[in-house]
């Protein structure tokens, strides 16, 4: 059995060296050629700018965490299941339809596991991070940007004399109004 | 190790009897036995790199007829057939490039992780009754193993590059495997349940008879659910279409390949080929008989173990993985690629539970009905 499992890191290790084979081989019988443009990382023909050996935003690190927690339970369960037909048919075991049980109460835990991050929404695919709503540090005093429904507003607030007796807000943000319009 | 061990453990390995049958009197066991091994290793790499350049001729073919093209025509003659080992050969004679900003021993080492990951895990495929590389008795367990660290590989090259696109290749892909793995793992349970063991060769044996009627696939109304799901999950397990977020030729370059270039590149695309034929053979094994099929049930009893049998028997398994590798191909070139929070998403809101559903089920069926 042992003998089985030494051939298998044979054949790994045969698949392992034959890619260098392959790449001693190609690099004897290829023509050579000296150059060092075209060893830049590729960036779109742009010139390469910076490392790519940065701090990567992993948004899945949530998901990573709960799927060593499923490929544990995965690891138990594949003896498990190796077995079973032949407990359940009482070939190898007295416990008979017990181990039914055992194994329902395994999967439904597991489930409820499942649908516990779920419904925390450690599932979900972080999609931004939510900014605190920006506030200036002092009333601005004009706004930057105004449309025509704005100025026309403004406009009806300076001109209509009705307009000063309802808000004074309003009144004193209009006069400055024209200054910038 | 004891050489009486050795003799005993490769009793039975179809290599060792057949060159213990032509080898002169009283050569050594261990020459026999490296005789075989070597046997073994030639018959392996000649083995993956046909199936790869079959598969991607036949790539190439899919693609054409599917977008109403002809596709290689001229190399080699016959429907350009020749096309991929001339490819192999221009491949070859490729400036072998590693970019000057590159991580060198890490972007040496992981197209030979990747490639020594397939070529393990391939160990424990039948592919007929006797003709095996090793009887692993944990073969499924050695499968998933073995194919999940290609993902290493894959994230080593994609970091290891130092190049934006290869980081996102990477990145994705490990999103992807973390995804994918749960329900691939979980989906498998089901036709366990009813092999009652690991081993590809025991699991190929108890399906013959009855004219293929014997097959996993019919013992448990559970097991087509299970097999729809570990398709699914192998498709993003090998990197393909609809889940081909690690390479996405049309947004990331080429994904976390971009700076591989040559004889280095073409191994990642000899892995992708390879395990697209592993993950169809696993589940033709798992599911549809192995290599057992109404022309086997054909052969009377004392036919079943001539060198006739065994051909039919490697055809059988190799003609339903390659309709497993179609498939890929058809949906490849049919479905758009996924987002990768949609990837993440059908991996643990939807195939999970459902592959979960499955065992219970199965489980239930076994415990009743079996």
């Amino acid at each position: 059995m042992y003998f089985d499992y030494l051939n298998a890191l044979v054949f790994a290790s045969v698949g392992f060296v034959f890619v260098f084979i392959n790449v001693i081989i190609g690099s004897i019988i290829r023509p050579r050629r000296k150059g060092t443009q075209g060893l830049e990382v590729y960036e779109c023909g742009e010139e390469t700018l910076g490392d790519a050996w940065i701090k990567f935003d992993i948004r899945y690190y949530t998901v990573a965490l709960v799927y060593v927690i499923f490929a544990v339970e995965i690891g138990f369960l594949f003896p498990v299941f190796g077995v079973f037909g032949d407990i359940v048919s009482g070939q190898t075991s007295t416990i008979g339809n017990l181990a039914l049980v055992h194994v329902l109460v395994f999967v439904v835990v597991l489930f409820f596991g499942l649908v516990a991050v779920w419904a925390k929404g450690d599932l979900d695919w972080v999609m931004t991070y939510k900014a605190r709503e920006w506030e200036p540090s002092r009333p601005r005093r004009l706004p930057l940007a105004r449309t025509v429904a704005d100025l026309e507003e403004e406009q009806s607030a300076t001109d209509d004399p009705s307009g000063d007796d309802t808000d004074e807000g309003t009144t004193s943000e209009g006069a400055e109004a024209p200054a910038t319009a | 190790m004891n050489l009486m061990a050795l003799e005993a453990a490769t009793t039975g390995n179809a290599f060792t009897e057949l060159l213990g049958g032509i080898a002169p009197e009283g050569t050594p066991t261990w020459a026999l036995w490296l005789g075989a091994a070597g046997a073994g290793v030639g018959i392996l790499v000649a083995f993956v790199s046909l199936v790869a350049m079959f598969s991607v001729w036949l790539e190439r073919k899919v693609s054409a007829h599917i977008q109403c093209r002809y596709g290689p025509m001229y190399a080699g003659g016959w429907h350009g057939w020749a096309q991929t080992l001339a490819d192999g050969v221009k491949l070859l004679l490729k400036e072998d490039m590693i970019p000057l900003g590159a991580d060198k021993p890490l972007f040496m080492l992981a197209p030979a992780l990747v490639l020594g990951a397939i070529f393990g895990a391939l160990v424990a495929l039948p592919l007929a009754p006797g003709f095996f590389f090793a009887d692993v008795n944990m073969g499924l367990f050695l499968i998933l193993a073995f194919s999940s660290l290609t993902t290493i590989g894959v994230v080593m090259a994609g970091w290891a590059s130092n190049s934006k696109w290869s980081l996102y290749g990477a990145m994705r892909e490990a999103a992807q495997v973390v995804a994918y793995e749960v329900p691939l793992g979980v989906s498998l349970f089901v036709p366990l349940m009813v092999a009652g063991t690991f081993s590809l060769t025991e699991a190929s044996a108890a399906q013959s008879g009855w004219f293929g009627m014997h097959w996993f696939i019919f013992q448990n109304p559970f097991m087509l659910p299970a097999f729809i799901i570990f398709f699914i999950a192998a498709l993003a397990e090998t990197k393909r279409a609809p889940f081909d977020l690690p390479e996405a030729e049309s947004e990331l370059v080429a994904g976390f390949m971009t700076e591989y270039s040559g004889i280095r590149w073409s191994f990642f695309f000899m892995e992708e080929y390879a395990a697209m034929f592993l993950m169809s053979a696993v589940g033709a094994v798992f599911f549809f008989g192995g290599y057992h099929s109404p022309l086997t049930a054909l052969f009377p009893e004392e036919a079943t173990t001539g060198l006739l049998y065994q051909l039919v028997c490697a055809g059988t398994l190799i003609f339903k993985s390659f309709v497993g590798v179609f498939v890929m191909m058809w949906l490849r070139w049919t479905l758009p690629r996924l987002r990768i929070d949609q990837v993440m998403s059908m991996g643990y809101k939807y195939l999970t539970p459902l592959a979960l559903v499955c065992v219970l089920g199965a489980a239930i069926w076994e415990t009743i009905f079996a």
